[in-house]
């Protein structure tokens, strides 16, 4: 039987070739970061379905910014154990 | 009805019951019945009201009309003249496209293979006494002789056709082989009828025999004037080719084509081409399937898992005197947008990590959704039932009550598969000896894909009880149950790796196999549902998505337990499409891989596995592999005049259909490559086409099997690319040129 919601790993896939117009004007550098950062929302496929959004993009978007969060979180502690390590 | 015995000194006997199926006809105004059952009633031995549950639904009896037609065969076109003589919906019709000699088995509660009693009165009815229980777990299985039967063709052209003479007719008779190549046609023609009469097999068994052989015996006894006297069955009828010509249809995302049946009366004609269960499991899955589900071995044996589940239902319904709707008009409960974006999603998946990891653990649940749908009820019927509203007993996420009453046909139905796989499974593994246990295990494994079946037929469309409440209702309890057991392992300490659907993949520094019993112990205690430990791995890989490498992807992966064994899920060796001898070289690959205990000793093994590559790749250069062993296996998406691009599969439809070969959208082909650059249809050759070696194209296939060995070793060494693999290669040429 046919899905009457498509899986959010399909909605995914939908809400980016959506984006494809947005993609064609960048860079061929930015299109490798663009592709870069939709795959990144995949991390959390199972997380952002389990939240029930009605918008697919509200999903991807929450994925990216807890993504970027966390490795935001990671790069300031390196950051931060360099420093300390630092002799001033 | 016609019915073959065995009796107890294993003479075959053929009895006849004077007994023919009843249709069930309901209106809301039984005085409408009067006019089209007066018009009709040359088609009915008798008529009468009755009272039956017309829906899975329904918590009362209604008054119902019971026809009892005077031809077995003629309920579907009785059903169609009656469900005409009345406005849409006035004439509800039941039990119309139950197969008669499944009707009789429920009837009369009996089944294929049970040892019973039977005498017959003066008026030609049978009376069955059964002295066997399809729950048996050690059954008598009678004797049966078993013959096999294969025909070689003289080819006119490049593939077989019905047009081309019998070159020899090859026969084996329980072990003992006979040729028949001798004489004229005919010769070997009633040559091959005088051996089956003589040696009176149970079982004829053949290959493709659906298909292509029993057809083309047929066709060519037409062809010699023989037709008549060309008999394989038991009864001496002439074989003919089946009026109606076989389907394809679509399940799951793919396109499958079934032939017509050809069958023999009073034997069993097993095609190996088209028998799930023999294929799954042999003879003891067949006779385990017919058994359980109450179909004829004829019919179970062409089945699919589907149409034998649908007979566990429809034996079930009849025992509840529930009807069994010709066009279910079961419906779906309203949703609003939000309750359907809660409701209409699968079971859960935990996104693996992609990379190497060490000393991973697998856990699963036995058989999670048959035991949901057993243990919590779950069927049509019982998933927002009117009888009780304040039921305990209720959907997560959902909140949607759950008969507490009732037990639902479909948990009735499930009940023998869950418990006998549940033993089998146990007997399998204890102290029998070799053959016991590998009878328990091939029964077992025809059970299993009756119970993920009846997980997909809740949401089938066309299953008679099936409603999308109740598939919604088990994934739900699934997302439940993995999300809970996760957060007791992370309780714990463990780290999930992986998670989908009923396995977890878990993690934790310095823990031993007793930490993890410990665990599955718990959540078995907290959501009452049974875990296995499958073991702990030296290493497992989770690969990343051929088409996004930074996702990963849930379900190709691949590793080695402690104790060894090989789990390999997903990847080219396990996919049915791969050319043998690239699914060959990858699990030796993987084998090699297999013998390190750590991942930084399956790194220390990559230049062994890039010699067996070299080795193979080196072989193919040579051409030293046979050809048998690079065909690719594929079933055709759609019909052959529908393909428009010049793509490898379209070349070797184009070729096989160009030699008179008639292919259907579902059936199989097979094929060669043997010059991928080019452009027309001789990019390929069809196996059916290939007579000695073939001048296949080697670069292509050594390009694939650099892809196929990158598959296994780029996560151990990132230089190991497909195209670094290839590289590889390149260069030894190079220096054995040189």
């Amino acid at each position: 039987m046919g899905r009457t919601i498509p899986s959010f790993r399909m909605a995914e896939v939908q809400e980016s070739s959506e984006w494809r117009a947005f993609k064609r004007t960048l860079s061929h550098e930015d299109r490798c970061a663009f592709d870069q950062m939709i795959g990144t929302a995949r991390l959390y496929t199972s997380a952002s379905s389990l939240a029930i959004r009605p918008s697919r993009f509200e999903g991807m978007a929450m994925a990216l910014m807890f993504h970027h969060q966390t490795m935001l979180a990671r790069a300031v502690g390196t950051v931060s154990g360099l420093s300390r390590g630092t002799p001033e | 009805m016609v019915v073959w015995l065995k009796d107890e000194s294993g003479r075959t006997v053929r009895l006849v019951d004077r007994w023919t199926p009843s249709i069930f006809i309901a209106t809301d105004n039984l005085e409408d019945m009067a006019i089209p059952l007066q018009a009709m009633r040359q088609e009915f031995a008798w008529t009468r009201t009755t009272e039956k549950y017309e829906q899975v639904t329904d918590s009362a009896k209604s008054t119902v009309t019971e026809a009892k037609l005077k031809d077995a065969k003629s309920a579907q076109r009785v059903g169609l003249r009656m469900e005409r003589m009345g406005p849409f919906g006035a004439f509800r019709l039941y039990n119309v496209d139950v197969p008669p000699n499944q009707s009789y088995l429920y009837e009369h509660d009996i089944f294929p293979l049970a040892r019973c009693e039977v005498t017959q009165d003066g008026g030609g009815l049978l009376t069955w006494k059964l002295d066997d229980d399809a729950g048996e777990y050690d059954y008598y299985v009678p004797t049966f002789t078993k013959m096999k039967i294969d025909v070689l063709t003289s080819k006119q052209g490049k593939i077989a056709r019905v047009t081309d003479s019998i070159k020899e007719i090859r026969v084996d008779k329980d072990g003992e082989k006979i040729a028949v190549d001798g004489g004229s046609e005919v010769d070997k023609i009633l040559e091959l009828v005088s051996i089956v009469r003589s040696a009176d097999p149970d079982f004829v068994i053949t290959d493709d025999g659906d298909t292509f052989l029993l057809p083309y015996l047929v066709k060519r006894a037409e062809s010699n004037g023989v037709a008549d006297r060309f008999s394989l069955d038991r009864e001496g009828t002439p074989m003919k080719t089946p009026a109606k010509g076989g389907t394809s249809y679509f399940s799951y995302g793919k396109i499958y084509y079934k032939p017509s049946a050809m069958k023999l009366l009073g034997r069993v004609h097993v095609d190996t081409s088209t028998s799930f269960a023999f294929r799954e499991a042999g003879f003891e899955g067949l006779f385990e399937l017919s058994r359980v589900c109450r179909m004829p071995m004829h019919t179970s044996s062409r089945a699919s898992i589907g149409k034998a589940l649908s007979s566990l239902q429809f034996y079930h319904a009849s025992k509840s005197d529930l009807l069994v709707p010709w066009k279910p008009t079961l419906w779906e409960h309203f949703k609003d947008r939000n309750e359907l974006m809660i409701a209409d999603r699968g079971g859960f998946i935990f996104e693996p990590r992609i990379g190497v990891h060490e000393r991973v653990a697998e856990l699963d649940f036995s058989a999670l959704y048959p035991n949901i749908m057993l243990r919590k009820n779950i069927s049509a019927e019982t998933i927002r039932c009117q009888c009780c509203p304040d039921s305990k007993n209720r959907v997560p996420e959902l909140g949607w009550n759950v008969c507490e009453r009732t037990k639902g046909i479909v948990p009735k139905a499930i009940e023998i598969i869950v418990r006998k796989r549940l033993r089998y499974k146990e007997l399998a593994s204890g102290p029998g000896t070799g053959t016991d246990r590998a009878r328990y295990d091939a029964r077992q494994g025809v059970l299993k894909w009756l119970g993920v079946t009846t997980f997909g037929y809740l949401g089938f469309n066309n299953a008679k009880f099936g409603r999308i409440d109740a598939h919604i209702a088990v994934c739900a309890w699934d997302r439940k149950i993995l999300l809970d057991a996760a957060k007791i392992a992370e309780a714990k300490g463990f780290d999930v790796v992986h998670g989908i659907i009923d396995s977890l993949w878990l993690r934790k520094d310095g823990e031993q196999k007793q930490g993890y019993l410990e665990l599955k112990s718990e959540i078995e205690r907290e959501t009452g549902f049974v875990m296995s430990f499958n073991g702990i791995f030296n290493w497992v890989v989770f690969l990343p998505s051929k088409v996004n490498p930074s996702a990963p992807s849930v379900n190709r992966y691949f590793g080695v337990f402690s104790d060894g064994v090989l789990k390999v899920r997903g990847i080219e060796a396990r996919r049915h499409d791969t050319p043998l001898a690239l699914a060959k070289c990858q699990m030796d690959v993987l084998q090699i891989l297999a013998g390190a205990d750590s991942i930084s000793a399956a790194k220390d093994k990559v230049p062994q596995c890039l010699e067996t590559f070299l080795d193979r790749a080196s072989a193919l250069a040579r051409h030293e592999i046979p050809s048998a062993e690079l065909a690719f296996t594929t079933d055709l998406s759609k019909e052959p005049e529908e393909y428009s691009a010049m793509t490898v599969q379209r070349a070797a439809v184009r070729r096989l259909v160009e030699e008179g070969a008639t292919l259907h959208a579902g059936e199989g082909i097979r094929y060669i490559i043997t010059d991928y650059e080019g452009t027309g249809s001789r990019r390929v050759i069809p196996l059916e086409m290939v007579e000695g070696e073939v001048d296949y194209d080697s670069d292509r296939y050594i390009a694939l099997l650099a892809r196929t060995c990158a598959s296994v070793l780029e996560p151990f060494d990132q230089a190991c690319t497909a195209a670094g693999i290839l590289r590889t290669f390149d260069k030894q040429s190079v220096m054995s040129l040189t």
